[in-house]
């Protein structure tokens, strides 16, 4: 079974990456656009579309993005309705949870383990990455796999997301 | 006697550990797990660095039973003895001996149980 994440541009300038197993990690404004709500609608069609839950990420998710991501993890039924209906990702990103410390991160646990298991009970396709913005926030598909089994994931639910769906989130992937 | 089964973990960092800072390592890597896995639960993983592979790799081993957790709390870990890096299990196995391609880096693949 082949693996892929999705890192930010800093994490990639080392050999780190190279060496933990994944067949390939995508990177930010590289292989995969990142848009935000406020976009015009073109810009959105084909891109990870980030934002807090609310009207405007609904909205956004009119627009095709190939997957959306919710920075805040908060639950938005109309969201999840949407995503599901239009077979659009959620992609949920470690990068606050390995980033934060203490009671901020157990607070982001759970927030993040109630979105995966509602969305995972509504039949949306959710995706697992890690969105490092450095060499020390990467990590091995064998983590990250231990990590979307932690916020809710059943064990080879996430397998399949960190090598399926996280591949789908390349528009044009000739791979 | 019960016997506790193992579980033998290939560890990768993104800093370089120096043969004079592997005491220290060691150490800090200990306390740092415990934060993450809790001090109560700490003696179920009972982890323990059994070697030091070069510079950028060592053998962990844990129990079974928490090894979950172990690889949870790898992942958590930012910062050793003052120092930042990154943990990244590589490679996890019930026996050293099937350790033996990622130990050579010849293969460094995911394995699950």
């Amino acid at each position: 079974m082949d693996f892929y994440d999705l890192a930010r541009p800093q994490a990639l300038e080392g050999a780190v990456w190279s060496g933990l197993g994944f067949k390939r990690i995508f990177c930010v404004g590289k292989e995969v656009r990142i848009s935000d709500p406020g976009y015009p609608q073109n810009r959105i069609g084909g891109s990870l579309c980030m934002g807090v839950a609310g009207e405007a990420l609904c909205s956004a998710a009119r627009s095709a993005p190939l997957a959306v991501m919710v920075r805040d993890s908060r639950i938005d039924r109309k969201l999840i309705e949407t995503l599901r209906s239009r077979e659009i990702i959620l992609c949920v990103s470690f990068d606050g949870i390995l980033s934060s410390t203490g009671l901020r991160r157990t607070s982001r646990i759970y927030m993040t383990d109630k979105l995966v298991r509602y969305a995972i009970k509504k039949s949306v396709s959710v995706c697992f990455v890690t969105m490092a913005a450095s060499e020390e926030m990467l990590c091995s598909p064998i983590q990250l796999v231990k990590l979307a089994e932690l916020v809710g994931a059943p064990a080879e639910y996430a397998r399949r997301a960190i090598s399926e769906t996280n591949k789908g989130l390349v528009y044009d992937d000739q791979d | 006697m019960i016997r506790t089964k193992r579980r033998y973990i290939v560890v990768e960092t993104s800093a370089k550990i120096g043969a004079g800072e592997r005491e220290a390592f060691e150490k800090g890597l200990y306390s740092a797990m415990m934060a993450q896995i809790g001090e109560a639960e700490y003696f179920k993983a009972n982890p323990k660095v059994i070697a030091f592979l070069d510079e950028r790799r060592i053998i962990l081993k844990v129990n079974l039973e928490k090894y979950d957790e172990s690889v949870v709390a790898l992942a958590l870990i930012k910062q050793i003895d003052s120092k930042v890096m990154g943990l990244y299990s590589i490679k996890s196995s019930g026996t050293i001996k099937a350790l033996g391609k990622a130990k050579n880096g010849t293969e460094a693949g995911p394995r699950h149980r």
